[in-house]
């Protein structure tokens, strides 16, 4: 793909616009859920109890021991993660030549993709309910993972 | 086309070629690297939350309440009245099921502030555990070990019945799998030092089971369908007051000195 290259400069050619897009897009929705779980983490109009009649629900995820790593609340975490992340696939920071970035970048969506897997497993093998909202917010990780390895992919292929 | 020329673009194309084979080595690298790093690292996490879910279930020890007491007694209606001699109001009634999780989450919270309260004569309470995981809206095992656990509580003599239901929420199957099994009953029992043969007849045998029934059908007549249920002088607690008790046991005293 030698002519995908800029003859004289030798630089990346410039990321396809559905890339940008999407990431970006990806990564605000996820920013927007995680700020609506953090809320409800510490919403205390939300009663905190077992209902005669409830079967899968949010609030027995959200509240569970799993909810909290060393003391974090998951929300919370997920809410530094997805704002990380935002700053990372703006337009700017995807045409940004430092590699500090580009790492950066891949580093957080491979560790949002383990705690994805933390979390997925916490719900599925121990607690044995399933969280909606949380759900959507696994699924946008797992999505910009792909997007960000496709790109990594694209210009390790690279011939210049 | 001269010789040379030919030589010059046979090379050119060989160096293309090998810069082509380079950049699909890299590529070939990149995914074999994160997606094998992943797989195995998400193998790691799934067995550590496993064997840490296992472990805390298998280590199931009773766990004694050893602060002050006041005086434990089993009412008609199978509630457990705790209160200080002559000490009349106010009245916390808790209505709890030991597989509700966030009746655990209060007993880890606020369990021993209410105690305190009870033994320092600033509140009579009442306990009134009851099933309120039933079929058909829960699923096996849930509403036998909610069954299982009521139970055992009221068998248990009510002087002891601070440590037994701290010990039922500290080993509360999750809710969906199986617990509160007869052996882990008895065992707990042994541990807190109160083990006989009456009460062995009384777990196994279900001998309580009319008066989980009993409380079970109070609990409805009193519209407390979901737990836990905190009554103060037969008014509930708002749905903040008792999140505040969640999450902060110092929250009990305005609750019991507020007009």
């Amino acid at each position: 793909m030698a002519t995908d290259v800029h003859p004289r400069s030798g630089r990346a050619p410039e990321q396809p616009r559905w890339l940008l897009v999407t990431t970006l897009l990806l990564s605000v929705v996820g920013l927007a859920i995680s700020a609506y779980l953090t809320l409800a983490h510490y919403d205390t109009a939300i009663r905190l109890v077992c209902a005669e009649n409830s079967t899968i629900d949010c609030a027995s995820v959200t509240s569970s021991s799993y909810s909290e790593l060393m003391g974090i609340p998951v929300p919370m975490l997920g809410l530094l993660f997805f704002a990380a992340i935002t700053a990372l696939t703006t337009p700017w920071a995807w045409r940004s030549a430092s590699p500090l970035i580009r790492w950066v970048r891949l580093g957080s969506v491979i560790v949002g993709v383990l705690f994805v897997v933390y979390l997925v497993s916490a719900e599925l093998l121990v607690l044995g309910k399933i969280c909606l909202w949380c759900t959507a917010v696994h699924v946008i990780t797992v999505a910009l993972f792909g997007c960000v390895v496709a790109d990594e992919y694209r210009r390790v292929g690279q011939t210049a | 086309m001269s010789k040379s020329a030919r030589q010059k673009s046979a090379r050119e194309r060989i160096a293309e070629e090998r810069k082509l084979q380079a950049a699909r080595e890299r590529q070939r690298k990149l995914l074999l690297g994160v997606l094998g790093g992943i797989a195995a690292a998400a193998v790691v996490v799934v067995t550590v939350v496993v064997v840490q879910n296992n472990a805390g279930q298998s280590d199931q020890k009773a766990v004694a309440y050893t602060g002050p007491l006041a005086p434990t007694t089993r009412q008609a209606d199978g509630s457990i009245l705790m209160a200080k001699e002559g000490v009349t109001a106010p009245t916390l009634e808790i209505f709890e099921d030991f597989q509700c999780p966030f009746c655990k989450k209060l007993e880890d919270s606020a369990g021993d502030a209410i105690y305190k309260a009870a033994a320092d004569g600033r509140a009579k309470v009442i306990f009134r555990p009851f099933q309120l995981f039933k079929a058909p809206n829960h699923p096996e095992p849930v509403p036998s070990v909610s069954r299982r656990g009521a139970n055992a509580a009221l068998c248990t003599p009510p002087d002891k019945w601070a440590s037994y239901a701290k010990t039922l929420y500290a080993n509360q199957p999750v809710e969906g799998q199986n617990g509160f099994e007869n052996k882990d009953l008895l065992n707990w029992a042994r541990d807190l030092g109160f083990y006989d043969a009456g009460f062995e007849k009384c777990v196994v045998g279900m001998g309580m089971a009319g008066d989980v029934d009993k409380a079970t059908e109070y609990a409805q007549k009193q519209q407390v369908n979901s737990t836990p249920t905190l009554r103060l002088n037969g008014k509930d607690l708002t749905a903040e007051q008792v999140n505040e008790l969640l999450s902060d046991p110092a929250s009990l005293d305005q609750i019991l000195t507020a007009p």
